[in-house]
């Protein structure tokens, strides 16, 4: 009875305000909509920039020239480069390749038409990497699932900290003294709050995976799997966030602290990078992941 | 101005003994940097390595992520109960408000000019006579995002809700300059998207200090920021409230 009387009292707190209300509602939207956008933009276009020659005065008919060489390839761009953010615009991934027009040419075109293709001689073996990039297109589907999960994972542990972090002022404020005063049983105000928490990060959490399923293409899971992965996010963030809670003896310091332990979980499961370009010892450490169980759910 | 001083060397110990700031400015950044530089060892080309490119994004966005460091600043106080002493005793407001902000600002520009040279002697970031600018770019910084927290530590009515809000901006901010992975586009609306993000200018103008030589941009960029934070210290001072800086009841207290 106790517990149930915590979460009433939780829940009718947190919607008392009509401004809590809304953010319960909007934070989810907002995220869900972060990861479509962030999964839509994420693509495998290659951009060449076309660093234009310091003396010659032809640099519009050859970069012409260039944009009809790689034309045939739907996955290549071709744009006009500024020399002096060269190597800052290749550092921050605006451009992946280079042609210098004051350089040979031609030893330019060959290599970075290599590197396009991922062809070992530039024309027989057009059909093997067209069938290489079928196969590659459906494992990146799967690769863009487990990331829009992951994310959501990685915001989730945040979430339910700050929703958690409340039992910190209320022990502190004497309402948990005054719980056990009244009768109640000594860590009952504890399981309250964590069962509290375990029911707003799953209904944030719910409104996420419907958003993503309707407009995500290709992110549709079946009923059973989506409950399956509603319960074990909400259940690994709000057992996580509560312990660190429990730990803590301020709501800021569980705040940062959770949000350092959610970005190094993230990254260790294979959120942001892929798991097969990561080291070895690390691969075996994703063993003890609580992220990386919950990611291979989505694969089976 | 004594009391100016005396305020702040009390704040300044008060930071240190806190243990946050060090650890969020320095022992995070440089953990996220090996794990990920770890991580991401094989996707990086010659020009940098995966270690250079995390050390020199994530400082900046471990800089500005500590805002919420600030803002709590701003009101721990209230939540000690000692903030009336602070009102009865002969201070003006403006000293109170002015040396929380310095007192961040040094800590964290401390801070993060450990991490940034520590980085540079790990990972073998390019020497290059535009290190000192990047720790000026970093000081400065750190003095914007003080001045931005106090004010909504001192200043602000909805701290509580701010403070849990104030990660989602920050994130979009680092996602968008590329801080977890280079994000690069062609299209110009993404990249107008981008431009929004300030963590995207301060990016962009560190790789060109130290892997194109360009110093002009960074030397704009700190001169925009110092006018930035002496814009928001006016406003913290200005939006100083009495009432918010004494405020440090529970949630759902009704005045």
């Amino acid at each position: 009875m106790g517990i149930y009387l915590v979460i009433k009292n939780n829940i009718v707190r947190a919607t008392k305000k009509k401004g809590n209300l809304i953010l319960m509602l909007l934070i989810p939207i907002v995220i869900s909509i972060l990861t479509i956008v962030s999964l839509q933009i994420k693509n495998n276009t290659v951009r060449i920039g076309i660093l234009e020659s310091r003396t010659a005065s032809m640099n519009e008919e050859q970069i012409k020239i260039m944009k009809e060489i790689f034309e045939p390839y739907d996955h290549v761009e071709v744009h006009l480069a500024q020399r002096e953010y060269e190597k800052t615009y290749q550092i921050m991934g605006k451009y992946h390749f280079y042609i210098d027009l004051d350089k040979p040419m031609q030893a330019q075109i060959d290599q970075i038409l290599r590197e396009v293709g991922n062809l070992e001689t530039v024309g027989n073996t057009v059909e093997k990497a067209i069938d290489k990039n079928a196969i590659q297109e459906t494992t990146k589907e799967e690769q863009a699932m487990q990331q829009a999960v992951g994310l959501l994972i990685t915001t989730f542990l945040v979430l339910a900290t700050v929703h958690g972090a409340g039992y910190i002022n209320d022990k502190k404020g004497g309402m948990v003294d005054r719980y056990q005063i009244a009768g109640n049983g000594k860590d009952s105000y504890y399981v309250g709050y964590c069962a509290y928490t375990f029911l707003v990060t799953a209904f944030q959490c719910g409104i996420c995976l419907g958003l993503m399923q309707i407009f995500i293409p290709n992110f549709t899971i079946s009923i059973w799997l989506s409950l399956k992965l509603l319960g074990a996010i909400a259940l690994l963030s709000s057992g996580l966030s509560m312990l660190l809670v429990r730990m803590c003896k301020s709501e800021m310091q569980a705040n940062l602290l959770s949000s350092g332990l959610a970005i190094v979980l993230s990254l260790l499961a294979g959120t942001f990078v892929e798991t097969e370009s990561m080291p070895q010892l690390l691969q075996n450490l994703q063993v003890i992941n609580p992220v990386h169980w919950i990611l291979q759910m989505l694969g089976t | 101005m004594r009391e100016l001083w005396t305020l702040t060397i009390f704040q300044m110990k008060r930071r240190v003994r806190d243990g946050f700031s060090i650890g969020y400015n320095v022992i995070f950044p440089l953990v996220i940097t090996a794990l990920l530089g770890l991580l991401t060892k094989k996707q990086f080309t010659q020009t940098i390595t995966s270690y250079q490119y995390y050390a020199l994004v994530m400082i900046p966005f471990c800089a500005t992520m500590s805002i919420i460091t600030a803002a709590y600043a701003g009101k721990e106080d209230a939540y000690a109960k000692t903030a009336s002493r602070y009102l009865i005793a002969p201070i003006h407001e403006k000293n109170i408000v002015v040396a929380k902000i310095l007192s961040c600002s040094l800590i964290f520009s401390c801070c993060n000019g450990v991490t940034f040279f520590v980085c540079c002697a790990l990972w073998h970031i390019p020497s290059s006579e535009n290190w000192w600018l990047i720790f000026l770019l970093l000081c400065v910084l750190s003095f914007v995002i003080a001045s931005i927290g106090v004010l909504i530590g001192t200043g602000m009515k909805n701290f509580l809700v701010l403070k849990n809000v104030i990660n989602i901006p920050i994130g979009l901010c680092a996602v968008a300059a590329g801080v977890f992975y280079p994000f690069g586009t062609s299209d110009r609306l993404i990249q107008s998207l981008q431009n929004l993000s300030p963590l995207t200018w301060i990016n962009r103008f560190v790789f060109a200090a130290l892997y194109d030589c360009r110093s002009k941009e960074i030397g704009i960029l700190i001169v925009i920021l110092v006018m930035v934070g002496v814009g928001m210290t006016a406003l913290a001072v200005k939006n100083f409230q009495k009432e918010e800086f004494i405020h440090g009841d529970l949630p759902g207290y009704q005045k």
